[in-house]
């Protein structure tokens, strides 16, 4: 999911090109990056609960 | 810095419609990565050479060059060749091989932590090979893979 950031460089306007494009208009750095993060660490945390999940379902008892 | 409290609300709808196509383009590479992962774990352990070395190719130069790299090769190279793909396909493809070859070594180890002794069963109660890969090997490997995997997930 973090490697995704990878493809703003290809035009594709995902959650770090959108940050970037937000920062040139606003100029409102500190906001837009911390805000960046948190999304960024929001969905990680849901993907690390998704897969704690899956792994207690699989558990060899 | 009272302007930095002011308004921070406003800058979220934006940020969360970029959100919305990282999360496409995730899913778009995870449902591709799965099965390649899969494909090129298992078949770097394969006794047939060809598809081991084939296997093994493929996960050795996606995992050995950069992914940003990569991205550029296949966004800016391969139209000099003919093929012009749009940006949202070569982010996900590219992004889907990268992982694809990563996973393909959480796959590989995840089916050389299941002890011989069940593979050995397999052979003593007659099954073919990829009877006793489907059916004995790889349930029991899932659950190794899944924090690895996880973790590659994220």
């Amino acid at each position: 999911m973090k490697n995704t950031a990878l493809v703003s460089l290809i035009t594709i306007t995902d959650l770090t090109f959108r940050g970037q494009l937000l920062r040139s208009e606003t100029l409102r750095t500190t906001e837009i990056f911390t805000l960046m993060l948190l999304l960024y660490f929001a969905v990680a945390l849901l993907i690390t609960a998704g897969v704690r999940m899956l792994e207690r379902r699989v558990r060899v008892r | 810095m009272q302007l930095v409290s002011e308004h921070i609300a406003e800058l979220v709808p934006p940020l969360l419609e970029g959100l919305v196509v990282t999360l496409e383009i995730m899913a778009g590479a995870v449902v591709l990565a799965v099965p390649l992962a899969l494909l090129s774990g298992i078949g770097r352990l394969s006794p047939l050479r060809p598809v081991r070395w084939l296997a093994s190719i493929y996960v050795e130069v996606f995992r050995g060059t950069s992914a940003l790299v990569q991205l550029f090769w296949f966004y800016f190279v391969l139209p000099l060749f003919g093929v012009q793909l749009p940006a949202m396909l070569v982010g996900i493809v590219v992004l889907a091989l990268n992982a694809g070859a990563y996973g393909a070594e959480v796959v590989r180890g995840a089916i050389r932590a299941v002890p011989p002794g069940q593979r050995e069963a397999g052979v003593a109660l007659n099954l073919t090979r990829a009877q006793i890969m489907r059916r004995i090997v790889v349930p029991q490997a899932i659950p190794a893979m899944l924090p690895p995997a996880g973790n590659l997930l994220i």
